[in-house]
């Protein structure tokens, strides 16, 4: 089973769909899980890249169950159009208004949840930010709500992909 | 200072250095001293080229130096006596000739002389045609016999080497009048690498098979510069950097430790400490700056380049933040090391990473860091950012990082000059070799390999060539002038604008690149 989601890249919506059967672990957090293998993750998403899935699972990440009592955090995973998969972080990138002081910025992302962890140096303005959403929300919620601020230019999840060789 | 005048009836345009002549010593005395000595002792000093720190416009790579020294010229700093001697041809104690500098479109070094080869109308007796070069203050030193009434005679003395060039063309009586000048004619460089005739993507003579020349026509460019002093930054997974064809070709970098929540530190790169291994990245660095001539493997496309290497998702799985703040490291490494000094980025940048599917989609991140690195790179001339099209058959437009205005997307060719079915359409801007090209390998290997992943670093080396050739290009011109020199392969009708959709402007040509 899969529900449609939706973020902002560039300006553009983007609809992705988030899988609600399959969730990922960091293959050290798995222990006792019965990983899924790569035929039941594709059989949960029509369309899902089987070679990325199997990128995945070569980079360290496990696929399993969503109800699996699983011990440590779990990455949700979603489908980008063209089937490739993605795994969300409790990471976006952010870019203020220049006129926003870090401290100014700091503030604003509290109210979301969110807190600077990185200063991105080739262009004013632009953070990494960790986010520790409530529950019921994850990621691209915050992302969303970041971007409806008037003092944010774009706030934007960042998402692990496979970034192959050609 | 021009100097313009006519060659098989077309214009030529040279520029004279003021601040340079060209000298040639008794060989009595090139015996008995060193060239400083001599220079000294003629009441100069040796002129450095631009590459030693002189600013004179002279760019002689030193072997050219070398070959001019070998043929018995020294440069030297026009002073005095001696500046007043190359502009009249005037006798000089001690030196055979003192002679003006020229230097090409291309930035070649020439040489004046006193000679002129000159053609009078044939239906003249060869005594009446002596006498009109007589009248015109010509002396004449040989009959060449491979044409009619076709002399080589020597230039009236004191006269200005180009005004009396610009008077005999101005005479409407001759055929034609054409100054001789000096200049390093050389055979083709040609590596002396061990593995070097594999690499068919230099000179594809064929023996690996397909067609003969199709190649980027390396060892043209090679006799003209190697890439010293420009600077390509190859961001991939990891590489060997200790392999022996690369090690001594890199001068900095780093890679990006995946902290396993996404995010990266950056480690920089520092001889002899562990670095991110790669097969895909040793290749990649192998094909732009492997070294030539060092008695190991093959070369790249600019052996002389210096390498940035740039390590980043070892993995192959991360986010496009991490590859934004390694684009933004090659332009500018105090975006990563605060103490790097200033100026010391990337000239030319290359990238094979990507998803091998047809979309990809671009996050406002990384556009950022490839917008400020494309505008702000180089001192703000551009840095030129070559990226490996999917090897799938799409259309470029789908993955958004290839076709971001500021990307050069590179597809590659096979040894039979064609297409060899990598990604396609408007966005796509040219081939490079990319099948069964040889390079270097992880393990202090070498073999052959295939993909746009390798057309794309050969594509950077020759942008490096093209920099070392004109370091005041922008970037917009370093794209322009591959784009202007590709060779037109395939038996295709390119459209108006000299394109293709499946050869984009053609497969790249070093040779006419870098002219």
């Amino acid at each position: 089973m899969s529900k449609t989601r939706e973020y902002t890249l560039r300006g553009k919506p983007i609809a992705v769909q988030e899988l609600l059967d399959v969730v990922a672990v960091a293959a050290d957090q798995a222990g006792g899980l019965r990983p899924l293998d790569a035929e039941d993750v594709t059989r949960a998403s029509p369309g899902l890249s089987r070679p990325a899935v199997e990128a995945f699972r070569d980079a360290g990440w496990v696929f399993v169950r969503a109800t699996d009592p699983t011990p440590g955090p779990v990455a949700k995973v979603f489908v980008k159009p063209g089937g490739r998969p993605a795994l969300a972080t409790n990471r976006l990138s952010a870019k203020v208004a220049d006129s926003l002081s870090e401290a100014e910025t700091q503030a604003l992302l509290a109210r979301h949840g969110a807190r600077i962890v990185g200063r991105l140096k080739f262009a004013p303005g632009l953070y990494q930010v960790e986010v520790e959403p409530p529950a019921g929300k994850d990621v691209l919620d915050i992302a969303a709500e970041l971007t409806a601020e008037p003092a944010v230019e774009f706030a934007e999840p960042e998402l692990l992909e496979v970034i192959a060789q050609r | 200072m021009r100097f313009t005048f006519t060659l098989r009836g077309k214009p030529v345009s040279l520029t004279e250095l003021d601040e340079v002549i060209a000298v040639r010593p008794t060989a009595e005395l090139q015996r008995k001293a060193t060239p400083a000595a001599i220079l000294k002792r003629l009441g100069t000093a040796q002129a450095p080229d631009d590459a030693r720190g002189g600013t004179f416009g002279l760019d002689l790579p030193a072997r050219g130096r070398k070959l001019f020294e070998q043929a018995g010229w020294l440069f030297a700093a026009a002073r005095g006596p001696l500046a007043r001697a190359a502009e009249t041809r005037a006798a000089v104690a001690n030196a055979e000739a003192v002679r003006p500098v020229f230097v090409d479109r291309g930035g070649n070094t020439l040489i004046g002389t006193e000679l002129v080869t000159v053609q009078v109308p044939p239906d003249l007796t060869e005594a009446q045609a002596k006498q009109r070069l007589k009248e015109a203050g010509l002396h004449v030193v040989r009959k060449l016999k491979f044409g009619p009434n076709l002399f080589e005679a020597r230039l009236p003395a004191r006269k200005p080497f180009a005004d009396a060039v610009a008077e005999l063309q101005a005479a409407s009586d001759f055929t034609f009048a054409e100054p001789a000048l000096a200049q390093v004619l050389t055979g083709r460089r040609k590596p002396t690498d061990p593995k070097y005739d594999r690499q068919w993507q230099h000179k594809n003579d064929g023996s690996n098979g397909g067609k003969v020349g199709a190649d980027i026509k390396s060892e043209a460019a090679w006799d003209r510069t190697l890439g010293a002093g420009v600077r390509i930054a190859v961001i991939d997974n990891g590489m060997q950097v200790n392999h022996p064809d690369l090690k001594d070709g890199i001068v900095g970098g780093g890679y990006f430790k995946s902290d396993g929540t996404g995010g990266a530190d950056f480690v920089k790169f520092k001889a002899g400490k562990p670095f991110p291994p790669g097969d895909h990245g040793t290749f990649c660095l192998g094909m732009a700056g492997a070294r030539m001539d060092n008695g190991k493997g093959g070369c790249g496309s600019a052996p002389e380049a210096d390498l940035i290497v740039i390590g980043c998702m070892p993995d192959q799985v991360g986010t496009q933040a991490t590859l934004a703040r390694a684009v933004a490291f090659a332009a500018d490494p105090t975006t990563e090391i605060p103490q790097a000094a200033a100026g010391s980025g990337a000239h030319v940048l290359a990238c094979s990473l990507g998803p091998n599917g047809a979309d990809w989609d671009l996050t406002s991140v990384l556009d950022l860091a490839l917008k400020t690195a494309a505008a702000n790179g180089r001192g703000g001339l551009g840095l030129p950012i070559i990226w490996a099209a999917s090897n799938g058959t799409y259309e470029v437009a789908r993955d958004e990082v290839c076709s971001h205005g500021d990307v050069i997307a590179v597809g590659r060719s096979n040894r039979s000059d064609l297409e060899d079915g990598s990604a396609y359409g408007p966005k796509l801007e040219f081939l490079a070799p990319g099948r069964d090209v040889y390079s270097t390998q992880e393990g202090s290997r070498y073999g052959a390999d295939t993909g746009t992943s390798y057309a794309c670093p050969l594509t950077a080396g020759v942008a490096a060539l093209v920099l070392a050739r004109f370091p005041a290009f922008t970037r917009d011109q370093v794209r322009q002038r591959l784009r202007d020199t590709c060779d037109k392969i395939g038996g295709v009708t390119y459209d108006p604008a000299g394109r293709h959709d499946e050869y984009g402007f053609g497969r790249i040509n070093a040779d006419r690149a870098t002219q």
